[in-house]
């Protein structure tokens, strides 16, 4: 049996949060209408957004969400087979 | 630790407050009377105190949905696979043509209750790894 996959999804959710004068993470929970639990959850990898919840970050930041979620294209081309 | 998971261990923690109750009382009082410890589970009803929205902060969010919804296909498959072994249970208890009491269908609700909301709670620590 396979082991667990990692997540594809990698961000730059913590890098941004020091760029942006050291925002905490309740702060940014507080900006995109999460609790800080789910913003630890994504900056450990262990949570996928939902878009929205992607674009909602990215804006909080003021970047494009490709700026801050990254997909693993080497994951694709496995699922792709 | 977060709303839900709050929620969560109060509830398992009711669920194991009303069973110890039931079985110290089982030696003292007899069946019957035991499950008076089952009225341990009416605090449930003090979870929406745990779901109060603090200023500006949420409490719920769609990561916490999602694991909800997860902890319910868990719990209900558990529940239905707890009812169907509790059936077959009574059959060879009672025997196939034998008749079940009237006392043991009155607190049967509250144990089908007890194990649905332990198995959602189990599933929802789980998902959000205990701490």
């Amino acid at each position: 049996m396979a082991g667990k996959r990692p997540n594809p999804l990698e961000n730059r959710i913590r890098r941004l949060r020091f760029d942006h004068g050291e925002m905490t993470q309740q702060q940014l929970a507080e900006r995109v209408g999460v609790t800080r639990q789910t913003i630890i959850a994504l900056e450990a990898g262990k949570y996928a957004p939902s878009l929205l919840l992607a674009f909602r970050i990215a804006r909080a930041f003021g970047v494009g969400v490709e700026d801050v979620f990254q997909y693993d294209d080497a994951d694709r081309e496995i699922a792709a087979g | 630790m977060s709303a839900m998971q709050k929620v969560a261990w109060f509830n398992l923690a009711v669920v194991l407050l009303s069973l110890g109750a039931v079985l110290s009382l089982l030696p003292i009082v007899g069946t019957q009377r035991a499950q008076a410890g089952l009225a341990i589970l009416g605090l449930f009803g003090l979870n929406p105190l745990f779901l109060r929205r603090k200023r500006g902060r949420a409490v719920f969010d769609e990561r916490d949905t999602l694991i909800q919804r997860r902890s319910v296909i868990v719990a209900y498959t558990i529940f239905w696979v707890a009812m169907f072994g509790v059936s077959g249970l009574a059959a060879l208890v009672y025997g196939l043509d034998g008749s079940v009491p009237v006392e043991v269908i009155l607190v049967f609700p509250a144990y089908a209750a007890m194990v649905l909301l332990a198995a959602m709670s189990v599933a929802t620590l789980v998902q959000y790894g205990w701490r």
